[in-house]
């Protein structure tokens, strides 16, 4: 009879952690697109043909992984994505207002009705100046730095030039 | 049957039905609560709705307004952006490397070289991040140097700078920062809100969670992408080896982060979740040629 007692005590013991346990499993067949760029490859290799695009978000069935790779079934395709794609929950998407990672960053925030006020915020005021000279920085007048931001914001990168940037340093999916 | 069995077998089932029902009852009691106007939890929800709406309901033109504010300050107290276009477009493409794995993928990030003596990197909301010249001449290698920019990376993305400042007067009732919002009493709060942005990110720091959370966002990135992990950890125990040495602290990495021994230690225990760290790429040659 205690040995009963003690079975059932131990299975339902068992049951309660299998149930824990088996949580976290079921979350592991579902993974998000949480990075910028991210393909859905024909075979576990970035020299693979690319499937699809995959936008940041989207959500991805695991069949298995091999390697660096999960093999994954997305919009009735089955391919193959590199891990540092992937994440367990999507990114919370920037609010309102925000480009893509490839956007001009002036081009993004400054619309031409407030492309007064924008750069007019950008003001300093006299106690900045006072540090600035107390720090024993050149005094420049302020539309030097301000042209200065501007032309940094100016720049652009490719998302093609990073690529070929990631694929000649041999880095993540382009690994040998 | 034995009086024990008969004791002990629905004194097991009581004991995992209240483990189960416990939640729910607490969360019933929770929501009853929540009706009733003048109840803590009540109170608790309204004082979390109106924290949240300080920085949440920021649109990312906000953030980046801001941003581009502190940007303009932080090249008069650093210096102008360093002339070599080479080493400026290198930095950005490495930048850009991480911050596409970032938890933050969605956003313009612009990567600018100061030419200036002092060690530090530093983010301003919405994506412009400054490094030195000083600790471009530290660092030795490209998973380094993706170390270095993948923690202000971290930074932006996990919003500390706003999240350090929401409290701020300027943010009551303030959705979006628009010429009118800018006039008047909103425009005193709003320059008020930018010193007490510059004090924390050029003269303060941030909170040293933050950086620890920033330091951990950054392994993960960068291993993320591609790189060696351990990269930010050589380089901060390359700046705990010359800090001792280095002359003027103020404005500087040492002034406004953590100490470095505790930052090393953290990195170097999440160093375990990456077995295979040391197959990914370094790139010391690829960075001599273009960062020196």
């Amino acid at each position: 009879m205690k040995r009963h007692m003690k079975l059932l005590t131990t299975l339902l013991a068992g049951l309660a952690c299998l149930a824990l346990f088996a949580l976290p499993a079921l979350a592991q067949d579902r993974l998000y697109v949480a990075s910028e760029g991210a393909k859905l490859k024909a075979d576990k290799s970035a020299s693979s043909d690319t499937v699809a695009e995959l936008p940041v978000g989207t959500a991805l069935r695991v069949a298995g992984q091999e390697d660096s790779w999960y093999k994954v079934t997305v919009g009735g395709n089955t391919g193959w994505i590199y891990r540092g794609k992937v994440a367990a929950s999507p990114p919370e998407p920037s609010q309102q207002g925000g480009d893509n990672l490839f956007g001009g960053a002036g081009q993004s925030t400054i619309m031409v009705s407030e492309a007064d006020s924008a750069r007019s915020m950008r003001g300093l005021n006299a106690s900045e100046q006072d540090a600035a000279k107390a720090a024993g920085r050149p005094t420049r007048p302020l539309a030097d730095y301000k042209n200065a931001l501007d032309k940094i914001l100016a720049e652009k990168v490719d998302k093609k030039e990073i690529e070929y940037f990631l694929k000649s340093g041999r880095i993540g999916e382009y690994a040998k | 049957m034995s009086a024990k069995r008969i004791l002990t077998a629905p004194l097991t089932y009581l004991v995992l039905a209240v483990f189960i029902a416990l939640p729910a009852l607490a969360a019933a009691g929770f929501l009853d609560n929540l009706l009733d106007p003048s109840s803590k939890e009540r109170k608790m929800l309204s004082g979390a709705q109106s924290v949240l709406s300080s920085s949440q309901q920021m649109d990312y033109k906000s953030e980046r307004t801001i941003g581009e504010r502190l940007a303009v300050e932080g090249l008069r107290r650093y210096g102008m952006p360093v002339d070599n276009q080479k080493l400026q477009h290198y930095v950005n493409l490495v930048g850009l490397s991480v911050a596409m794995n970032s938890p933050r993928p969605d956003i313009p990030y612009r990567f600018v070289v100061l030419d200036s003596p002092v060690q530090n990197a530093f983010a301003c909301p919405g994506g412009i991040i400054f490094v030195t010249s000083a600790l471009v001449q530290t660092v030795q290698t490209e998973a380094q140097l993706a170390g270095i920019l993948a923690h202000e990376v971290g930074h932006v993305a996990l919003r500390h700078a706003l999240k350090s400042i929401q409290r701020s007067q300027f943010f009551s009732g303030v959705g979006q920062i628009t010429a009118a919002t800018m006039k008047g009493d909103k425009g005193a709060q709003f320059e008020s809100m930018i010193g007490d942005l510059q004090n924390t990110l050029f003269d303060k720091g941030l909170d040293q969670n933050m950086e620890y959370e920033a330091d951990a966002s950054a392994m993960e990135t960068t291993y993320r992408t591609g790189y060696n992990p351990a990269g930010l950890m050589e380089v901060l125990l390359e700046l705990k080896r010359i800090e001792a040495s280095s002359p003027d602290k103020k404005g500087s990495w040492f002034s406004t982060h953590p100490p470095l021994t505790s930052r090393i230690a953290k990195n170097q225990a999440q160093m375990r979740k990456y077995p295979d760290a040391a197959k990914l790429a370094v790139l010391a040659d690829r960075f001599k040629a273009q960062a020196r």
